[in-house]
């Protein structure tokens, strides 16, 4: 009796081993980890063969569709190009908030759906933190790319940290954005230097001045650049040291904005909920200054004809804020070979040289100039704007990099309770 | 369609209750409920957007009626194809979406805008400062009016068909017993209109108490209406807020449905009155 028992067990040992082996095998098979080790094999291959498989594919872009400077120069200028060199066709599709697509990516994920509809998407901040988080990203793919390779700075700081946060690799810097404000030199010769003096300027000039209320992005902005004014001095500033603004040392800054108050437009009973009301209030004529994250921005809406063309750009003498935005490939990408190429375009010095032109978007390069060959910098120096805007120099000069989107996020809602609701 | 409605409100349930999929932890709480009801921001939100929705409703029925017995005076003293033609223009303004409403009047009403500047270039008002500010203000006015403006045609376009049900015959037997226009209008159209009015009028404060466009354009920074506090939840940084957002919005719908629930009350079964139109 005990050896046919022990037979049957090991029968039964050798069929739950074979069981268990093609569990493991089906397992394995089914994972996402091996469809990613096939495309983690495309970062591995030369460039030209990733072109040859990019070759016939459709790019899905998604991005925020807000502006029509940055729509034409992606329709109008980078789609025939990738469709004329590489048989690539980009789809550019807007969206209003780009954190839209990230939760629906997540869902994706989630029901483990591994091809997904974007293959290029437009985000920096937050949103890339919270990508990278829940694991939404493709793989370090930056090091593939030939113009990052060839003109890109690898140790700048700006490029490398997204709003606090290690770029990794993970996204692929593509223009940079800084804070400016303006003012109408009709009604204010001299542009403030500093928080100190515009203070005063709108002390003397009661109802002529406001910011949008956060989670308007300029407006937060702004109150940002308050604090940076209230606690720390010029150059003490890095965004990677994180609790630098501890709350208790924002008091101050709350102090100031609440002090102005009386002085503000509508007694700051209220604030303007988007940058947009705001600069509807300026092109009217109801208040003086407007502010804005693209430096152009003044330029821009003069030629639309909506600012006045007394509109004047100025900076704080401690700098501004600048924050650069970025390309990334979400993990189930349809065209991962595409969109790489697509990328890489898009950081050429020519791609990069159309979007700074003013009446194209006007959108700051990621290039670094003295890895550019003379004609190129020729070129880059050509790029010129109007009395109205500041000159690449100047801006470059004045950057601060943001803090982290954490400390953004409560800085917001501390505003709320500390400003807004009194 | 109602797969997609009524799904999306369950979810938006299911993340109130702090069971959401994208935060990935999964505890059965009321807690967030919990929060907005001892909140005063949250009650402040509530009674604003009571009373604009409210406020509104009256007024875009009031101005309605005004309206229907105008149409009902050019019904009478010329023809009916006349009439139909004015109701068609009182339907000018259902063509706007209520976010391009909002934005014009915020063109036109504010400090600086179009009415101001003609007041002031004729000699009415001395500066832009002394037109009375109308939007942004902590009552709501310009979000009211928006709200009339786009509204009142709409329950205009739902009792006209009435006006259009009065016969001659019925007219001239009120008249031969001596009742003038107005005596005709009040006794013998408005009562055939009461109920249309009430659903009109319901459908519309429904509408108002949970919109968000106007109020997000015509709004102060605080206290906000429920609908754009929600958003401003949602929108914030990270996932965090999605479960609040969400309970404010199952909250809106519980008032709602507590409206509803009144109305259908107060006003008997529905269902079995042969008045509706």
């Amino acid at each position: 009796m005990g050896l046919p028992y022990q037979g049957n067990a090991g029968g039964d040992m050798m069929n739950c081993k074979l069981l268990l082996i093609i569990i493991l095998f089906l397992i394995l098979s089914m994972a996402p980890g091996a469809v990613t080790g096939n495309e983690i094999d495309l970062l591995a291959l030369p460039w030209e063969e990733i072109e040859a498989i990019a070759s016939g594919q459709t790019v899905h872009m998604y991005m925020w569709g807000g502006n029509n400077g940055t729509n034409n120069f992606i329709d109008q200028w980078i789609a025939p190009r990738l469709k004329e060199r590489y048989h690539i066709s980009l789809e550019r599709v807007p969206v209003t908030d780009i954190r839209e697509m990230i939760i629906k990516i997540l869902t994706e994920k989630q029901m483990g759906k591994s091809t997904g509809s974007a293959d290029i998407l437009w985000i920096n901040g937050e949103n890339f933190r919270l990508a990278m988080e829940k694991g939404l990203l493709w793989a370090p793919f930056t090091f593939i790319l030939p113009n990052y390779m060839r003109y890109v700075d690898p140790s700048a700081d700006d490029l490398n940290m997204d709003f606090g946060k290690a770029t990794e690799g993970y996204e692929a810097p593509w223009g940079k954005a800084q804070f400016v404000m303006i003012c109408n030199s009709e009604f204010v010769p001299i542009p403030p230097d500093t928080m100190e003096e515009l203070a005063e300027f709108i002390m003397e000039n009661p109802g002529r001045f406001t910011y949008p209320s956060p989670p308007d992005f300029t407006g937060s902005c702004f109150i940002r650049q308050v604090i940076l004014a209230k606690t720390s001095g010029p150059g003490n500033h890095s965004s990677k040291e994180g609790s630098e603004d501890a709350p208790g040392r924002r008091s101050e800054a709350w102090n100031f904005l609440n002090d102005l108050k009386p002085c503000l437009w509508r007694q700051g009973r209220t604030y303007p909920e988007t940058v947009g009301i705001l600069d509807q209030l300026y092109s009217n004529g109801e208040v003086w200054f407007t502010m804005n994250y693209n430096p152009l921005h003044a330029f821009n809406k003069i030629s639309q004809g909506s600012f006045p063309e007394s509109s004047r750009t100025f900076l704080f003498r401690n700098g501004t804020f600048s924050n650069t935005h970025y390309l990334t490939i979400p993990f189930n990408a349809k065209s991962k070979a595409g969109a790489l190429v697509a990328i890489d375009l898009f950081l050429s010095p020519e791609g990069q040289f159309e979007k700074l032109k003013p009446h194209v978007w006007g959108d700051g390069i990621v290039l670094d100039p003295s890895r550019m060959d003379p004609e190129q910098r020729r070129i880059l120096e050509d790029i010129g704007s109007g009395p109205s805007s500041l000159s690449p120099e100047i801006l470059a000069m004045k950057r601060i990099p943001e803090f982290s989107s954490q400390e953004i996020e409560s800085i917001e809602k501390e505003w709320l309770e500390e400003v807004g609701k009194k | 369609m109602g797969i997609l409605f009524f799904g999306g409100i369950f979810h938006g349930l299911l993340q109130s209750l702090g069971l959401s999929p994208l935060a990935g932890d999964a505890d059965l709480t009321l807690e967030n409920y919990r929060i907005l009801i001892v909140s005063h921001d949250f009650w402040r939100s509530f009674f604003l957007t009571l009373r604009i929705a409210l406020i509104s409703t009256f007024l875009s029925a009031s101005l309605a009626i005004f309206a229907l017995y105008s149409l009902f005076l050019i019904r009478i003293r010329s023809n009916r194809d006349k009439s139909v033609y004015f109701q068609r223009c009182f339907q000018i303004s259902m063509l706007f979406p209520y976010i391009v409403a909002a934005y014009m009047i915020f063109l036109m009403f504010v400090q600086s805008g179009w009415i101001a500047r003609i007041l002031f270039n004729m000699g009415f008002i001395s500066g832009m400062n002394s037109f009375p500010i109308i939007t942004h203000e902590p009552f709501g006015w310009s979000i009211i009016l928006a709200y009339v403006w786009k509204t009142s045609p709409f329950i205009v376009l739902l009792l006209y068909p009435l006006i259009l049900r009065v016969e001659d015959g019925w007219i001239e037997a009120a008249r031969v017993l001596g009742a003038g226009n107005f005596p005709i209008f009040r006794e013998i159209v408005f009562p055939m209109m009461t109920r249309p009015l009430e659903t009109a009028s319901f459908i519309v404060f429904a509408y108002t108490f949970g919109a968000f466009e106007v109020p997000f354009i015509l709004g102060v920074t605080y206290p906000k209406v429920l609908s754009v506090y929600s958003y401003q939840m949602y929108s914030s940084g990270d996932l965090s807020g999605h479960p609040m957002a969400m309970a404010i919005n199952i909250m809106v719908l519980f008032a709602l449905l507590i409206a509803g629930a009144f109305y259908s009350i107060t006003t008997g079964s529905y269902f079995h009155r042969e008045d509706r139109s």
